[in-house]
């Protein structure tokens, strides 16, 4: 039988006292509407080594009955093989000992199996909701919403990702204002709508829960979203098509406010699709995603595709959600990617949505030999693509980078300021990097030059020397992109891009300029009030000379500018 | 279960739309996720579109002047919310559990 809302916390207290040594039942910090509790399970052995953070939630869709069973399914078989150091076998698939070891000591996992409890209680219930549709079909949470009859709000549509799709959005791509096709935004503004987003961004308990996780725990490198039921493994995008040529051309820049959402897809499958696109955009908007990152996708997402056809052939769809399924706005595998983009700050995610079943109910008969996609079976295909993608985002590589933004401020024109940026290898294993380039679509004043190491040992890091010679007084941006992955491993990629700013400034040769000096700190800023200003009584008498004047003015500057330094190399004195 | 499968045709793209945002407006409870409905392309102007509705969306559907055809129903089918436990069936091993350790 399909687990209630009681039942799922039990199996995790379970867990937690079965094997206390690696396993937390976690309480996330908000309550929902109808005052429940969410829950997180943390493994984490107790090895002081840097991990993945891997974070698999389920249950945003109230109807989706499975996912929490998957989840729960997924956690248990994994510990009680590793407790008894044996294989796990799913179907004709064998995980072995050696290989569920190296998910739990490698990697740090969370999952919260029942995200959305309200909704999911609610679903249980008998009767008709406010609509007059079965209870057992509601999908959404339980907020009540202010001015309106109808309960809840879609939380896969609530997440901070273009979430104010009616002024982001093309207006012809939401459902019902366009045609019928692959590709057109599932997303309303109104309560009463399946797909309501809510009054605001990050509006509901259920999606902050979410997101504290994301932001407490900062090694968490890969997010997994379980729903159903399309027999498909979705990446990002969800919202739009990728391109690989301009990284400005992406949700951040709104410049392409009302343009983003309509297919370009030709699509003869769906009716209503002719051979042509509906309403296509073609170039006028489509999502960046830097080809590194979309081959990585690609390989753990297709890897994730055959897991499942392993257990017992059920052959599920891997693709972009846009392309894959339908578009969304505000939905969690694009809030994932796209949260370091939108603050580099935040460390990088990568994001799948799993769709679990090939057009099954949404609720299956949950065990019944008869019935070739009964819940039980279809649990093991989903638990061992999960298991696939656990082992294999252990070949990408832990990294971490600094700064984040690289802003070189006013450079001369003529002159060139340098930086680094910084790759800390804080793996176990060796990593290479296999590029560093800029990338811009427009003439950019930045260099990139050869890293002073290609190869990173396990806790050293390489410097790759950054510089900026603008030739004209605009202003630049671009992207620096560092790839690199681990050395034995020929497959995967991994890509940091930092953000390069720059603006040229023209100055007269014979100005008196600011000098470019580092900021230092307290102790010494003192003594430089002490000392600086016997230097200038010394030079005093000879103001008069234009030279000695400006070295009294650039001294002066100093003092003032001691505690936070100055690059700019156009301030005129 | 009071639900029917029902199949309504449809013979244009815009005669779809039009079904499609009927069904929106009514709050019918379908769902573009796993393509609910299901639409099938019987040929050229032709396609099927498929979904679950109660005798009162039936109701709606007359209403609105759409012809169906019922071509599966549930009442004596089991009610999903069978398979759902309605105990706690770990609780008495939880227990045990704590008291062993």
């Amino acid at each position: 039988m399909y687990l209630n809302i009681e039942e799922t916390l039990t199996k995790l207290e379970i867990l937690q006292t079965q094997y206390p040594q690696y396993c937390e039942v976690i309480t996330l910090p908000e309550q929902t509407e109808e005052n429940r509790d969410v829950w997180a399970l943390r493994v984490k052995t107790s090895s002081e080594q840097a991990k993945h953070g891997i974070l698999i939630i389920a249950g945003l869709h109230a109807r989706e009955w499975g996912n929490t069973d998957i989840v729960i399914f997924f956690i248990e078989e994994i510990l009680n093989a590793y407790n008894a150091s044996s294989d796990l076998v799913l179907g004709n698939k064998t995980y072995t000992a050696a290989e569920i070891q190296s998910i739990v000591d490698n990697l740090d996992i969370f999952i919260v199996p029942a995200t959305n409890p309200d909704g999911k209680e609610y679903s249980f219930q008998d009767g008709n909701d406010e609509a007059y549709n079965p209870k057992n079909m509601w999908r959404k949470n339980r907020r009540v919403n202010a001015d309106s009859e109808c309960r809840g709000v879609d939380l896969n549509r609530n997440f901070d990702f273009l979430w104010d799709f009616n002024s982001k959005m093309h207006p012809e791509s939401i459902l019902g204002e366009a045609s019928w096709c692959q590709g057109v935004l599932v997303v309303s503004d109104d309560p009463c709508n399946a797909a309501y987003h809510g009054h605001r961004v990050f509006s509901e308990p259920e999606t902050r829960n979410i997101r504290s996780l994301l932001n407490t725990y900062t090694h968490i490198r890969f997010f997994v979203d379980v729903h159903g039921t399309k027999g498909v493994v979705l990446m990002p995008w969800g919202h739009e098509e990728i391109q690989n040529n301009d990284p400005y051309m992406s949700f951040l820049n709104d410049a392409y406010d009302g343009l983003r959402g309509l297919t370009d897809a030709v699509n003869t499958s769906s009716y209503g699709c002719s051979s042509e696109p509906v309403n296509p955009d073609g170039s006028a908007y489509q999502e960046y995603m830097h080809p590194v990152d979309q081959s990585r996708f690609q390989i753990l997402g297709e890897t994730q595709r055959q897991a499942v056809e392993d257990v017992r052939g059920q052959v599920y769809d891997f693709a972009p959600g846009f392309t894959g399924l339908y578009g969304i706005t505000g939905g969690t595998k694009d809030y994932g990617l796209g949260r370091h983009m939108a603050d580099p700050n935040r460390p990088k995610l990568d994001t799948f949505l799993y769709e679990y079943g090939i057009d099954t109910d949404f609720q299956p008969p949950y065990e019944d030999a008869s019935a070739p996609d009964d819940m039980v079976r279809v649990i093991r295909d989903c638990a061992s693509g999960l298991i696939a993608l656990c082992l294999n985002m252990q070949r990408v590589p832990i990294v971490d980078h600094s700064p984040k933004i690289m802003d070189f401020g006013k450079v001369r024109i003529g002159a060139a300021e340098r930086s680094i940026i910084r790759l800390f290898n804080k793996s176990t294993r060796d990593i290479e990097i296999t590029n560093v380039n800029v990338i811009s679509v427009k003439p950019a004043p930045f260099t990139v030059t050869n890293p002073s190491a290609i190869i990173i040992t396990p806790n050293q890091s390489a410097d790759i020397p950054v510089s900026a010679a603008p030739t004209d007084t605009s202003s630049y941006k671009a992207f620096v992109g560092i790839e690199f992955r681990y050395y034995d491993e020929k497959t995967i990629h991994d890509v940091r891009m930092i953000e390069c700013m720059a603006e040229g400034c023209e100055v007269d040769e014979n100005a008196c300029m600011a000098p470019v000096f580092s900021a230092v700190n307290i102790f010494f800023c003192m003594l430089y009030l002490i000392i600086i200003p016997l230097i200038i009584a010394v030079l005093l008498p000879f103001i008069w000379i234009p030279s000695v004047f400006c070295k009294i003015k650039q001294l002066w500057f100093r003092i003032q500018h001691c505690s936070s330094g100055n690059s700019d190399t156009c301030t005129v004195l | 279960m009071d639900a029917y499968k029902i199949l309504l045709k449809v013979t244009s793209k815009k005669e779809l739309n039009n079904l499609l945002n009927f069904l929106l407006k009514n709050y019918f409870p379908i769902d573009p996720c796993s393509n609910y409905p299901q639409i099938r392309e019987v040929e050229k102007n032709l396609a099927e579109v498929v979904f679950l509705a109660s005798s009162r969306d039936l109701k709606k559907l007359e209403e609105g002047g759409y012809t169906y055809e019922i071509v599966k129903d549930y009442s004596d089918e089991v009610d999903p919310r069978e398979y759902v436990s309605k105990t706690n069936r770990f609780k008495a091993q939880l227990e045990k559990l704590k008291k062993s350790r």
